[in-house]
């Protein structure tokens, strides 16, 4: 047999874009768009994003699209966005040439986006729209996040094509057949335990199968008991979703686990969303107050260093606010928290506020503190200027 | 083992700056023939193909095939040491995972460079018919390019009538620059359908560097298909780089 040293994931991976498993209509959402774009047509979006959770087939299917339609696959992922120069140096090049190789034509696909971080990079994801904008060849980009802010530019003038977690029994037929062709026998109970501990992540459920049979004929139910839940990275919005929805303060939590967010970040997103959750006072007041209750928790890490209180905090905020229903849950909009993008706005005007306390504390010996709540106000008043906002 | 010898350190020095300006790392292949490279530029737009035979060298030995990936722009800034009339000496030891670079010159100096384990991508160079084939000294094509760059970024070349005419326009303005035989410049003219294609002055001129290597460069391409540009080197060897064509806006 061939590529008997290569990863099942692979080994035996799909030749065609029939045998994409679970997420056939996203493959086949892209392959029209990009045949459209091809074409030219009229209101055909720029560029496209597949988005979604790792392992459900995004890569495969920019993969399979260009098979199918004979064009260069261009690939290109985040350590070659890191600056605006490499961006246009390799996709700019890339996307005003025709061909090398004298093909149809090429797809240029920039994959895992979500890696461009920081302010420094903003310049890269500029020129991506730029080079999406310009480009005479058909542009994807692949995210598992794509409601990230950084990304609206990029949404706007995307044909957004989602990938979701794929179902367990899908997981399993595809199991059965990658058993067949690996020359194993596992029981269904086994590949029914493997799909469902990989949450809708193929490529994880294959690289389970491979690591637990290698070297084996045959694999039951028992020898997979030692395989772990994956916790896969999620985007913000599906973790506010399962936070919401949890039954226990211990799902909630468990929610907030496996993500990107950092704690503090958690705790925005739950009081910007608590209003979008509960419309009645009573619900809202319940959430709050627990919120509350394990911020204080999350205060005492920040001034203590005390990192084993922050399972406290967490456990307070999240399993209070989702257990704050009264009713039965059901799905709303999630947003964006809006301290940062205020933050990053009164930027300037704090700064000045800064400088002014300074002053202010610098000439009479008092605290910085003192100065905001008990000079300031005045000041204002007597000079006639400020917003008469408290600090 | 394998061990290269050049009686003139400069003319390495030029074939790397040749492959540098597209290419930021790659495998030169070593064999008992000769060495050879063929890279990519990272937007898989434009290809470098180099061969320098055994008898390039005042002195070569090599057993079996020997893969040396390097980072090119280290090797550059180790090459720009170079004096004049100093030898290089290329050497890699069986199981060494250092190429050491040493420059005969007034003093011996050695320079031990880390190899790259880069993934060995198998290449092949891009088989298209060429329709015209031209062959003019290099630096009236590298000066013909230094015109269009005052107006472009890119350049129509084409071929009628035994001429060849590279022409630009662009928000700067326009330019036309004629080659022709009678003014001796135009060495000769192979044309089997009269073709124009456009191409990007950025990777034109990039590739005109190895014109420090050559007297003539030949020029191949179709109508809106790759170009394809042959330095035969004054030292022996060759280096041949390939160009996809830039699409016409619509």
């Amino acid at each position: 047999m061939t590529g008997e040293g290569l990863p099942w994931t692979e080994r035996f991976k799909p030749a065609s874009l029939m045998e994409i498993v679970g997420n056939y209509a996203s493959a086949e959402q892209l392959l029209n768009w990009v045949k459209r774009s091809l074409e030219g047509g009229e209101g055909v979006k720029k560029g496209a994003m597949v988005y979604g959770p790792p392992g459900t087939g995004k890569t495969l299917s920019v993969e399979l699209v260009a098979k199918e339609l004979d064009l260069e696959l261009i690939e290109m992922n985040a350590s070659d966005f890191r600056t605006e120069e490499l961006v246009e140096k390799v996709a700019g090049g890339a996307a005003s040439q025709a061909s090398l190789f004298g093909r149809r034509g090429k797809l240029i696909f920039m994959d895992e986006i979500d890696g461009i971080s920081g302010r420094e990079d903003r310049g890269g994801l500029s020129s991506i729209i730029a080079t999406i904008r310009a480009s005479k060849h058909p542009v994807v980009v692949g995210a598992n996040d794509p409601w990230d802010p950084r990304f609206r530019g990029l949404r706007e003038i995307c044909e957004m094509i989602q990938f979701r977690r794929i179902r367990s029994q899908s997981i399993v037929v595809y199991l059965k057949k990658v058993a067949k062709k690996a020359g194993v026998t596992a029981t269904d109970g086994a590949l029914e335990r493997i799909a469902e501990f990989s949450n809708g992540d193929l490529r994880a459920a294959i690289n389970d199968f491979q690591m637990l049979a290698t070297g084996r004929q045959t694999l039951n139910e028992l020898e997979v008991r030692g395989l772990q839940f994956r916790v896969q990275e999620r985007g913000s919005f599906d973790v506010m979703k399962e936070l919401f929805s949890s039954k226990s303060a211990l799902e909630a939590k468990l929610a907030l686990e496996g993500t990107a967010m950092d704690p503090e970040m958690a705790l925005q997103w739950i009081n910007e969303n608590i209003p979008n959750q509960y419309q009645s006072p009573k619900e809202r007041a319940e959430a709050y107050d627990w919120l509350s209750r394990g911020d204080v928790f999350l205060g005492r890490v920040k001034r203590w260093q005390a990192w084993d209180l922050i399972g406290y905090a967490l456990e307070l905020a999240a399993g209070g606010a989702a257990l704050a229903k009264s009713g039965e849950y059901r799905f709303v909009k999630y947003s964006f928290p809006k301290r940062i993008s205020i933050m990053s706005q009164t930027k300037e005007e704090r700064g000045a506020k800064r400088e002014a306390l300074d002053l202010i504390a610098k000439a009479n010996h008092v605290s910085l503190k003192k100065a905001a709540f008990e000079y300031l106000p005045y000041i204002e008043i007597i000079s006639g200027v400020g917003t008469r906002r408290s600090a | 083992m394998f061990k290269a010898v050049l009686a003139d350190s400069r003319v390495w020095k030029s074939i790397i700056e040749s492959v540098s300006t597209l290419v930021d790392e790659g495998v030169f292949v070593a064999d008992p023939s000769g060495i050879k490279l063929r890279a990519m530029d990272p937007s898989r737009v434009a290809m470098v193909d180099l061969d320098l035979p055994k008898g390039a060298f005042e002195s070569y030995e090599c057993s079996g095939e020997v893969p040396i990936g390097v980072n090119f722009e280290d090797m550059k800034n180790v090459m720009r040491r170079a004096g004049s009339n100093e030898k290089l000496e290329i050497e890699k030891g069986e199981d060494e995972a250092r190429l050491k670079m040493r420059l005969r010159g007034k003093t011996t100096r050695t320079f031990s460079l880390p190899l790259l384990d880069t993934g060995k991508e198998e290449l092949s160079v891009p088989r298209i018919p060429f329709n015209v084939t031209v062959k003019a000294p290099a630096s009236t094509i590298t000066e013909a390019i230094k015109d269009a760059e005052v107006v472009s970024d890119f350049v129509r070349m084409s071929v009628e009538d035994g001429q060849m005419k590279i022409t630009a326009s662009g928000d700067r303005g326009e330019v036309e620059v004629v080659i022709t035989k009678e003014s001796g410049e135009l060495l000769s003219v192979e044309v089997k359908e009269p073709s124009q294609a456009l191409y990007s002055l950025n990777y034109l001129s990039k590739m005109m560097t190895a014109a420090s290597l050559a007297e003539i460069v030949a020029i191949m391409f179709s109508k809106e298909m790759p170009l394809r540009l042959d330095f035969n080197l004054s030292s022996g060897g060759k280096i041949v780089y390939y160009l996809a064509p830039r699409m016409e806006s619509e």
